[in-house]
């Protein structure tokens, strides 16, 4: 599938972060959404049904985790892949993201360009 | 007989006026600097709003041909201020190319040079602010400059300057972050976690600084030192932590060392773990169950399995859990436990429940 017809949404509360983000995948020809809150997170997946979802751990209201949690226990997003981007770089964070079902976890501050080889590994894009 | 005060009227008249108008001049101001602030950051927005594609390309390493780095560097004067507080603001938050192209753009601006001459400012907050900029600058050669605000006399600024230190990953500076811990002459050191933060930033020429440390007479640095040991973790040290576990006598810091071995150890430390496992401290006790866990070996089954009875609930849990996390082995251990239906089985049936509710749908037994 080509990444024309690949869509992602994007969670964070960071203005900076989210627009850099939506830029770079935008740049790599993916369809892209955005969101600033965990709460629009879960709007925005009964609306669509994303290929990846990137979210941000600490947002207030539900956390990155809390939507996580939300995404595993819906069948309908079974095949929805999520990374996580978050400051909390302990092992203990990064198991805990694992742990709760992402199937990829990148701290900030980060590397765009990594993130998108991550996206695209997860979407069978390669490098 | 008590004193009467008389008052004239037109004297109270004035006092009410002086008072009113007093009242008036402040919410004026109040609402004045409201204004003027909420008309600067939207003038701000307007000027950063042109540029603000500029500075996605540039962060998001998608400048190829620096069009949008020349861009940021050519702005009018007036708006320099705007776009160095978008780009400092984005620097703290992306890391290589973008980061090094974005401190390019702070140093066409002359950053570095206002930052140099701030940290000899009477002002504490433009001291950490100037240390906190060259830091993000990446300014590598100005580590020497930022080390004295180690013993600054604003802990703002010390923090400031230990955190710079940390994004520049200068080694050379670990001797004086570790000083920083146990200030002579302040009441009050850095604090442990930026301490443990920065010198897990530095490059490996910090290791044998690091080690050394483990000896100092301060409980605090060597705390600091053996919680840097484990985190980074510097594999090459598990000697010195074999040999400071004897000695140390803080049970906080021993904590520490114990839970370092149990990440740059290797199976040989198994007995001495399985020893502080049932250490009196349970700080101790708990940090050598981690470590045994994290070492992984079917061996740590036979550690663990007889702290689920452990009279401290906290610790016959720890134990239960990691138990689960070894393995089939491990479990199955778990499992002979809630059927012998004595004092451990409550530890035991909360760790396997734990593990069942986590790996629902990933095909754990």
């Amino acid at each position: 599938m080509s990444p024309e017809h690949q869509s992602i949404l994007v969670a964070d509360d960071d203005p900076d972060i989210r627009d850099l983000v939506v830029f770079k995948l935008q740049q790599a020809g993916y369809e892209v959404r955005a969101v600033e809150d965990g709460t629009a997170a879960l709007s925005a997946l009964e609306d669509g049904i994303p290929d990846v979802v990137v979210l941000d751990v600490m947002m207030p209201g539900l956390s990155g985790l809390d939507v996580l949690r939300q995404i595993r226990a819906t069948d309908r997003l079974s095949g929805v892949k999520v990374v996580l981007l978050t400051a909390r770089a302990r092992d203990t964070d990064v198991d805990d993201g694992y742990n709760t079902g992402a199937d990829d976890y990148v701290t900030k501050p980060f590397s765009p360009r990594e993130l998108l080889h991550r996206v695209n590994t997860l979407l069978g894009r390669g490098r | 007989m008590a004193a009467q005060t008389v008052v004239s009227a037109p004297l109270l008249s004035w006092v009410l006026w002086v008072l009113v108008w007093a009242a008036i001049l402040l919410i004026a101001t109040v609402l004045g600097s409201r204004a003027g602030r909420l008309w600067r950051e939207h003038r701000d927005a307007q000027l950063l709003g042109e540029l603000r594609p500029a500075m996605l390309e540039v962060a998001s390493g998608e400048d190829d041909d620096a069009s949008a780095l020349h861009r940021l560097t050519a702005v009018p004067a007036h708006r320099v201020p705007v776009v160095d507080r978008a780009v400092s603001a984005m620097l703290s938050k992306v890391r290589g190319e973008p980061a090094r192209a974005l401190a390019r753009v702070l140093e066409a601006h002359g950053r570095a040079q206002w930052a140099i001459r701030g940290l000899s400012s009477h002002s504490a907050v433009h001291r950490a602010h100037a240390a906190w900029t060259l830091g993000l600058m990446r300014a590598r050669e100005t580590a020497p400059r930022l080390v004295p605000l180690l013993q600054d006399r604003s802990a703002d600024v010390v923090v400031a300057a230990a955190r710079a230190l940390a994004l520049l990953g200068d080694g050379s500076a670990a001797r004086a972050v570790l000083r920083a811990v146990a200030p002579r002459r302040r009441p009050r050191g850095l604090p442990s976690w930026v301490a443990v933060e920065s010198l897990c930033a530095f490059d490996d020429s910090a290791a044998p600084v690091i080690e050394a440390a483990t000896l100092h007479p301060n409980s605090a640095v060597r705390h600091v030192a053996a919680t840097v040991i484990g985190a980074r973790p510097l594999l090459g040290a598990a000697p010195v932590v074999r040999e400071r576990l004897a000695e140390e006598t803080d049970p906080r810091t021993l904590a520490a060392f114990v839970e370092a071995l149990g990440r740059v150890g290797g199976p040989r430390d198994l007995p001495v773990l399985s020893r502080f496992a049932r250490h009196r401290d349970e700080t101790v006790a708990l940090a050598a169950v981690e470590s045994l866990e994290r070492l992984g070996l079917a061996s740590s089954v036979a550690a663990l399995a007889p702290l689920v009875a452990d009279p401290r609930p906290r610790l016959a849990e720890r134990a239960a859990v990691a138990l689960t996390e070894l393995g089939p082995a491990g479990r199955d251990r778990l499992r002979d436990v809630v059927a012998a239906e004595g004092s451990a089985a409550l530890p035991a049936n909360y760790a396997l429940q734990l593990t069942a509710m986590r790996s629902a749908g990933h095909g754990v037994d």
